[in-house]
């Protein structure tokens, strides 16, 4: 009954299509310098003790403020809300012991960086599973399991042209992409400027149509991907997460995501100040003041440098003296940042896993919502379950966001109804977090339009005066627990590396 | 048009898709709002319709006038959908959340308002008086205009001492010239060769430097729409969508209310359509309202609610494939608007500004003064108005944030504003469950891939909102709509 994530072949290339969550950054690995400081810490160098104020205890936040503890310098770490982790957010409000994420999930392998912290605090990690055959296609009102859907694609709605009839769309998109891959492949790191050069100024929809894709497979693609709301964004995105092969082998933290935030935490107690609104930054030559209000008045801190960790959507509210360089404030308005909505139900047992002999992966439909993960990890002593009963992108996620959380429940049981009757008995109580609605996150990750990244990268992670600035938005990582990481120890180090004050 | 990089991109078409032609409001739907709708012979038909804006309000108002038996479902306890007028004020005093104004060239709209004796007042939009506020430099528009360099953005040199509008009218010359030579129906080409091109795309294809296409962005409040249809601008641009504005005297709400009188007894307020349902002979419309679960049957339907909203309604005999993909893919645009009640209109005197509206890259990227009024001191100031992702982050903010952040905005530009401000309202489109957007907007290659299956009826439901039109945003395309659904139905034997 309880079957694993199977090693089936069939499994990694469905993983591969599935493209995960948003885009791995770059095929390019994290420099060795970088990867070593989870386990040595920053090198260690004779520079003089900073005192440096860290704006949000998300991840990146997180990461910035103990490595610059262990090195040595004095760190104030302020965090408007009354918990650390950020988009990292394990909801708890189920029955005793019961857990799922409302952010982020999954963890691929590749990225070593997440690992090697997992590995330092001692979490335990098992399989996330991606691809199952078992698990659902409902689509056009027809269900059917993937493995059939992928056997005989013909069965599926969807109006393809005669050269692509019979083929699923992991194999069509793999021959999109061949090229790319190849070329990857035969030259390495240094191929990613080039693809990046040919491709940025092309959105999904666009790169599909370039490569002769009918209207029929593109709407396929978009519907089985999860991407149909967010085909007009950059396909850059998602040809580095093809050379970066972040989807392969998804790993989840035993006892919830959490944990690895709040193992940060517990070396940074008594540095957090929970509660502290940031309103206002200003810099002189020599040091940096952060003004912040808290329920109970206003405060103000004075460092020798910041680094600044929230989405460019919340900093856009912050008053800046003297005001960032042009480029720079023009990065913090255009960034795209995408919308993401998760609902959450726990029911009396997992009867998927009855029913239809499923243990974690997605079923894939073109309802509201879009798609259901199930549990991957079947505990025999926990008859209940989680299930992750919607998970959607861009507009898609916008619109159960514009719903309030009865509504939002309501619906998305009318349509996992669809796909398993067994729900309406089955359900309990539900969760959901719309990321857009969230005022300290005002968007779920930054995904590029065609054109930013080739047009605000190089601004939106330069420093300003004796501010850094770190957060997924600041690495090539966009939306994974990995860009958060790389860009906090990035910002950490050139804080570090600086010359005395 | 001979641009190498243009020609490149143009490469990515594909061919063999069916333009949809973009003309203005023909002659007999003009004339349905005098006249009603053509007498025809045919047998008087029960119609259910799904919503209570000015789509579903037209479509029943002439539907009833015609002889028909007419319901209209409407969710709230309001009509006039996303015209919405605040009077959180003080007594007298309101302000728009929604729809604000009238172009000229709107005729359809401006018949309906001389038909129930709506009062007009002119809606100012270019003052000289209005403020740039830019890089934090603050200067008037008249010398923004004069002075383009004095703005803080990175020309190139072929741009240099030109305004943004100048630019813009460069860019597109050529286009106005086809349209002017060829008439309406020039547009079939133009959407057959730009509707691939984001707004983005169309600037750098017609030579715009980066600084450039951030300053056209700027100066026209779009910087969150620039990965969206150029053919959504050149439609609006060219078509006077901006020029000669109107307004309602005593709020835009006077329009649908206007409607609403004609059919009142018409009109089951509270009744929230979830589940529709049809077969060869009739519709059927599961809807609920706090009181229970009810029904109703009609020969036809018209859906007139947003593809956002549809979206979740239950349709127990599928639409087709195409309207189902459209439905789905349709995209909404986001906007948000926050008001601020002054005790004295301190701009007349300090700036001189009466009417118009100052643009700034401050998040509240725009502020809308209202027109003079001798009767009060008081005013509304549209405070902040956005689009895109701009919106979103405004939408993010609960009310109280958001009228502390704008009010900080606001003073940057007009300091007095911390002495004058008494109250505020918002509104944020996309938060609202009934709108779930504040309009279509099409992506690049939507309107060819789309538009066909958007207003194509489904058996015997017919489909009416600003979506179905081609004037996206505006009353103007939920009457021509509304008015296009009634009539199909009136024909239909």
């Amino acid at each position: 009954m309880t079957e694993r994530p199977s090693s089936d072949p069939h499994d990694v290339e469905h993983e591969a299509a599935e493209a995960s969550e948003v885009a791995p950054l770059e095929g390019a690995p994290v420099p060795d310098p970088v990867l070593a400081v989870p386990t040595r810490g920053l090198e260690e160098r004779p520079g003089a003790r900073k005192r440096v104020i860290v704006i949000g205890a998300g991840i990146a936040g997180l990461v910035a403020a103990y490595e610059l503890k262990r090195a040595g310098h004095e760190v104030v770490l302020l965090e408007a809300q009354h918990r650390v982790g950020g988009r990292v957010s394990t909801c708890r409000s189920f029955a005793p012991g019961l857990y799922a994420e409302l952010g982020a999930m999954r963890i691929p392998r590749v990225h070593e960086l997440t690992l090697a912290y997992c590995g330092v605090f001692g979490l335990g990690l098992r399989p996330f599973v991606m691809g199952n055959p078992k698990t659902l296609v409902y689509v056009g009102g027809q269900r059917m399991t993937m493995k059939d859907a992928e056997l005989d694609p013909n069965q599926l709605p969807f109006e393809l042209a005669e050269h692509e009839r019979g083929r699923t769309y992991t194999e069509l998109w793999d021959e999109a992409t061949r090229d790319v891959v190849e070329r990857y492949r035969r030259e390495g790191e240094s191929a990613l400027a080039a693809i990046i050069e040919e491709y940025d100024r092309f959105s999904i929809r666009e790169f599909l149509q370039h490569r002769g894709w009918s209207e029929g497979a593109i709407e396929l693609y978009g519907v089985m991907s999860f991407r149909e709301a967010n085909m007009n964004a950059a396909v850059i995105e998602q040809l580095r997460e093809i050379v970066g092969r972040a989807f392969e082998d998804m790993q989840e933290i035993v006892g919830g995501f959490d944990l690895l935030p709040n193992a940060f935490y517990s070396h940074l107690k008594e540095n957090v100040r929970f509660g502290a609104n940031v309103h206002a930054i200003e810099q002189a030559g020599d040091s940096v003041t952060v003004r912040f209000k808290t329920e109970s008045g206003r405060f103000s801190e004075t460092c020798d440098y910041a680094v600044c960790a929230i989405p460019f959507s919340i900093l856009r509210d912050i008053e800046v003296t003297p005001a960032f360089s042009r480029e720079k404030q023009k990065a913090i308005r255009e960034l795209n940042y995408n919308p993401s909505t998760k609902i959450l139900f726990q029911t009396r047992t997992r009867f998927w896993e009855r029913t239809d002999g499923i243990v974690g992966g997605t079923t894939s439909t073109d309802l509201p919502i879009r798609r259901i993960c199930y549990p991957s990890h079947s505990d025999p002593s926990e008859p209940r379950g989680a299930l992750l009963a919607s998970y959607t992108w861009g507009q898609d996620a916008l619109r159960w966001g514009g719903m309030d959380e009865e509504t939002r429940l309501e619906e998305a049981l009318e349509d996992v109804a669809k796909v398993h009757p067994e729900i309406v008995d089955e359900y309990e109580v539900g969760a959901s977090h719309a990321w857009y609605n969230d005022r300290w996150a005002r968007g779920a990750f930054a995904l590029f339009e065609p054109e930013q990244e080739t047009r605000l990268q190089d601004h939106i992670v330069r420093p300003e005066g004796r501010i850094r600035f770190a957060g997924e938005h600041c690495s090539l990582w966009h939306a994974w627990i990995q860009g958060a990481l790389e860009s906090g120890i990035r910002a950490a180090t050139e804080i570090h590396e600086e010359p005395a004050a | 048009m001979s641009d190498e990089h243009r020609e490149e991109h143009a490469s990515l078409a594909t061919g063999g898709r069916e333009p949809i032609e973009d003309r203005p409001v023909p002659a007999a739907t003009l004339e349905t709002a005098r006249e009603g709708l053509d007498p025809e012979p045919g047998t008087r038909k029960s119609v259910v319709v799904i919503g209570a804006g000015m789509a579903g309000l037209v479509a029943a108002f002439e539907l009833d006038r015609a002889g028909h038996d007419v319901i209209v479902l409407e969710a709230q306890n309001r009509v006039g959908g996303r015209i919405y007028t605040c009077r959180d004020f003080a007594p007298g005093l309101y302000a728009e959340f929604g729809a604000m104004r009238i172009p000229r060239a709107h005729d359809l709209t401006l018949a309906y308002c001389d038909l129930f004796d709506l009062e007009l007042q002119p809606f100012v939009m270019g003052n000289p008086h209005g403020l740039a506020y830019i890089g934090g430099v603050r200067m008037n528009m008249a010398e923004a205009q004069a002075q383009p360099e004095s703005l803080p953005f990175d020309l190139a040199e072929h741009e240099h001492g030109r305004s943004a509008d100048d630019l813009w009218a460069t860019a597109i010359a050529d286009i106005r010239e086809l349209l002017e030579q060829e008439g309406e129906g020039a547009w079939e080409a133009i959407v057959a060769e730009f509707d691939q091109y984001s707004l983005y795309d169309f600037l750098k294809m017609r030579g715009f430097s980066e600084g450039a296409i951030e300053f056209y962005a700027v100066m026209n409040f779009v910087e969150a729409d620039m990965n969206n249809a150029v053919v959504e601008v050149l439609r609006e641009d060219l078509g006077g969508a901006y020029e000669d504005m109107q307004q309602i005297v005593g709020g835009m709400d006077a329009l649908p209310n206007s409607m609403y009188q004609a059919v009142s007894e018409r009109v089951r307020f509270g009744a929230e359509a979830h589940a529709i349902e049809q077969d060869q002979s009739s519709v059927t419309i599961h809807y609920k309202t706090e009181a229970g679960r009810y029904t109703a049957n009609a020969d036809y339907a018209i859906c007139t609610v947003p593809f956002s909203v549809l979206r979740t309604i239950e349709v127990l005999t599928p639409f087709s494939r195409e309207k189902q993909r459209a439905i789905r893919q349709l995209n909404y645009h986001a906007s948000t608007k926050v008001l601020f009640q002054v005790r004295s209109r301190f701009w007349e005197e300090e700036d001189g500004i009466v009417g118009g509206a100052t643009v700034t890259d401050l998040p509240i990227r725009r502020i809308n003064y209202p027109g003079s009024d001798p009767s009060t001191t008081r005013g509304i100031l549209l405070a902040s108005y956005t689009w895109g992702q701009d919106a979103l982050q405004w939408g993010a903010m609960d009310e109280e944030t958001r009228l502390e952040e704008a009010i900080q905005d606001v003073a940057q530009i007009h300091p007095r504003i911390r002495d004058e401000f008494e109250v505020g309202a918002s509104y944020a489109w996309y938060s609202d469950r009934w709108a779930r957007g504040a309009f279509a907007l099409f992506t690049p290659e939507q309107q060819s891939s789309l538009q066909e299956a958007i207003t194509r009826p489904e058996g015997r439901i017919h489909f009416a909102g600003e979506h179905c039109s081609l004037y996206h945003a505006w009353i103007q395309g939920a009457l021509e709509s509304g008015i296009r659904a009634a009539r199909e139905i009136h024909q239909a034997r």
